[in-house]
């Protein structure tokens, strides 16, 4: 998630709807692989159709038209291709106004689904791309360590200069060289000058 | 003479340090900075943040959690916050901002979070206090009884003040305020009390010129001056009266005896308004938030008496507080004159009539004081404040008609005696048996045919007449100071001696010719 595009009342207002969505599939479907399947679908739909069809979202977001031509414009589009509970959930942010913030309603629905089954969201950084023999061996010591699934993102930082850094959550791991160095540097500067103050004469000749 | 570093042995120190580094992988909580401005800053992340809690943002600036929301978190900024960009990384420090405490900061001018800003080098303690702390309980206190001196006649005659005691100092500006908390710094000297002076939103020029009067009266060796200027940032300013208040925590947990100088509580209030409404929380009476009286009332009730078991020792906080146009009845004033134990209120018109300290004694009072002051200053001043109220009033009524009667003439006449020797000036705090002394030749009548010009003449040389010639009836007054009877009954020798030095003083005094 990109931190320019992060507006905290637009996730709280997302929050509600993921949550009202999640609640209304599992309701309708009580098999975890079809809410799975919902949730899927309206990720595909936010990212790939959506995503690519702004003034469509402009439509169906502003009030240039009614409701009642919003939600037969989205019957005729995507009638029969997706289902019925999906189909249903747009009809209702259109009736409410919220159709433009689709894209973050699946972001969140996506973190929520994640949650309640138990995901934890992994991000592993390194200097360079992994050898998958090397990704595998720290996806499955990650999996045994958390106890739970995770949904892994890789990402390269060639700044990290070797070692990984892992992310869990809000919580990162650091075992880069930068951050070595960078904690190598401020425990000696902190430590020689307590030294060079407690012992002032040994390090400063006045002549 | 010239100075020079031993660049091999400081080489070999660092090499050894990084010989001897042991690392563990380092874990932390971190977030990502939303947006930035004006000293706060919004987080994404940080989901396990505690409130207060310290973050760090990249290039070592400090940051306080401040409001925990649901999707993001609020951070006040310790520093420049012109540094930190969108998109930075925030990492939880794990830990409440704390300050260096101990001897290393006494006698130093730093800012609230204890860097130097006299240019004599780090502060190095090995000891550091949380900034915010509970205040001690009910049964960690004892209730106040021992003075604190302020060496000024109106204030420690007056509205006595107790070790452990809030006493509020409260004007307009220009009035003096400042001058009345410097004085009783100025008067702990060699009474083995160390002084903080916090310096909220203040001009950096005057906070300079106090500094420099401190060190000219030698009231630096004991005393600390925390700064936060008109230029720091709000977070600072806001944080600075806690910071004065743990460094002088240190030393009354170890039973030593502290005062602190709060200057003013009304820019920390604005400071903490304006962090406030940047934070979006409601904003309340005068746009201040409703949490501003906690505030307050939570950085006032950490001065205290301590009881015998926590070792005795004491944080006595003058807070200053500047009022418009006299308003006592706004906000933050009326607050904080019902979180304190009493007040010493300041009059412009009395300041400009040359009444210095300009304190109007019939709403100046101390709650608690009466208890501490010491017994012969009790018996000489006993009924002065309600005398000297009742004398203003008497003024103002007089000025009206011109008939007077002998008997409400005579208490004109001492009331504008009394007024006069209660004039004091700046820097020259007096010792308690010295005012004692004058207070006594006032309120028993021994000026009532000085003229009033001359009362400060009198007054000043009655004190060089008793320590040059009789030294012997100082000693014993003294010694006496907490005798009841001293003072009080015209039969004790104490009261006699007093009587008659004054009585051999009155029959030298020259008058001025007129």
């Amino acid at each position: 998630m990109s931190a320019a595009s992060f507006d905290p009342q637009v996730q709280q207002i997302a929050t509600v709807y993921a949550r009202g969505f999640l609640q209304a599939v599992a309701k309708e479907l009580p098999d975890p692989v079809a809410i799975e399947a919902a949730v899927e679908e309206l990720e595909a739909l936010a990212e790939t159709v959506f995503a690519n069809q702004p003034q469509l979202v402009g439509r169906l977001g502003g009030t240039r038209i009614s409701l009642v031509e919003k939600v037969g414009l989205l019957q005729r589009v995507l009638g029969g291709r997706v289902s019925g509970v999906v189909l249903r959930f747009l009809g209702v942010l259109c009736q409410h106004g919220r159709f433009s913030l689709i894209e973050s309603i699946a972001e969140r629905t996506r973190v929520l689904f994640n949650q309640s089954s138990g995901v934890v969201p992994v991000t592993i950084i390194s200097a360079v791309e992994l050898p998958p023999d090397v990704e595998l061996r720290v996806t499955e010591n990650l999996v045994r360590a958390l106890g739970t699934k995770i949904e892994l993102t890789k990402s390269v930082q060639p700044d990290l200069l070797g070692g990984l850094q892992v992310r869990v959550g809000d919580t990162v791991f650091d075992g880069s060289v930068q951050g070595r160095l960078e904690r190598v540097r401020r425990t000696a500067f902190e430590r020689a000058a307590e030294r060079i103050r407690a012992e002032f004469d040994r390090f400063v000749s006045v002549q | 003479m010239a100075v020079k570093f031993n660049a091999d042995e400081i080489a070999s120190v660092i090499q050894q340090e990084i010989q001897q580094f042991d690392d563990k992988i380092d874990v932390r909580e971190v977030g990502t900075v939303l947006e930035v401005g004006d000293g706060i800053a919004r987080v994404h992340g940080l989901r396990g943040v505690a409130a207060g809690e310290m973050v760090e943002f990249p290039g070592g600036v400090q940051g306080l959690a401040f409001n925990l929301e649901e999707n993001s978190v609020g951070v006040i900024i310790l520093g420049d916050y012109l540094k930190i960009q969108e998109g930075d990384q925030v990492k939880a420090m794990g830990q409440l901002l704390s300050v260096p405490v101990g001897e290393a900061v006494v006698g130093r001018v730093i800012d609230p979070l204890g860097n130097p800003l006299d240019g004599k080098g780090p502060v190095s303690s090995s000891e550091r206090f949380p900034v915010e702390r509970i205040a001690a309980g009910v049964a960690e206190r004892h209730p106040v009884h021992e003075p604190m001196q302020t060496g000024l006649k109106a204030v420690d005659a007056m509205t006595p003040i107790g070790r452990g005691q809030r006493e509020l100092i409260i004007g307009d500006r220009k009035t003096g305020k400042t001058a009345v908390a410097i004085d009783a710094i100025i008067n702990q000297r060699g009474k083995n009390v160390k002084c903080f002076y916090v310096a909220v939103g203040q001009k950096d020029s005057s906070v300079a010129g106090v500094v420099s009067k401190l060190q000219e009266m030698g009231a630096m060796e004991y005393t600390t001056v925390i700064v936060s200027g008109a230029s720091s940032p709000a977070p600072l300013q806001y944080v600075a009266p806690y910071a004065g208040t743990a460094m002088a925590e240190y030393f009354a947990f170890k039973g030593g005896h502290c005062l602190v100088v709060y200057d003013d509580l009304s820019k920390q209030a604005a400071a903490y308004r304006e962090l406030s409404l940047l934070m979006r929380r409601p904003p309340g009476r005068e746009a201040f938030p409703g949490d501003v009286f906690y505030c307050h009332s939570r950085l006032l009730e950490r001065s205290v008496k301590l009881s015998k078991e926590l070792g005795s020792g004491s944080i006595t906080s003058l807070p200053i507080i500047e009022t418009l146009e006299g308003e006592v009845s706004a906000y933050i004033p009326t607050n904080v004159i019902s979180i304190t134990d009493g007040q010493i209120y300041l009059q412009p018109d009395l300041f400009f009539a040359g009444v210095r300290p300009a304190m109007n004694a019939g709403i100046s009072v101390s709650r608690v004081g009466g208890a501490a002051q010491v017994k012969a200053m009790k018996n000489v001043s006993g009924s002065l404040r309600l005398d000297l109220a009742s004398f203003r009033e008497l003024e103002a009524f007089a000025q009206l008609g011109t008939d007077l009667d002998p008997a409400t003439q005579q208490r004109l006449d001492r009331g504008y005696r009394m007024v006069e020797l209660l004039k004091q000036n700046q820097y020259v705090p007096l010792e308690v048996a010295d005012q004692i002394m004058v207070i006594y030749a006032g309120t028993k009548g021994f000026l009532d045919k000085i003229p009033t010009t001359d009362v400060r003449r009198w007054e000043s040389e009655f004190l060089a007449f008793v320590h040059n010639s009789k030294a012997d009836v100082y000693q014993l007054l003294e010694a006496n100071l907490n005798n009841g009877a001293a003072m009080k009954d015209e039969a004790n020798e104490v009261t006699k001696a007093v009587r008659g030095a004054i009585e051999e003083f009155a029959r030298r005094f020259q008058k001025s010719a007129t």
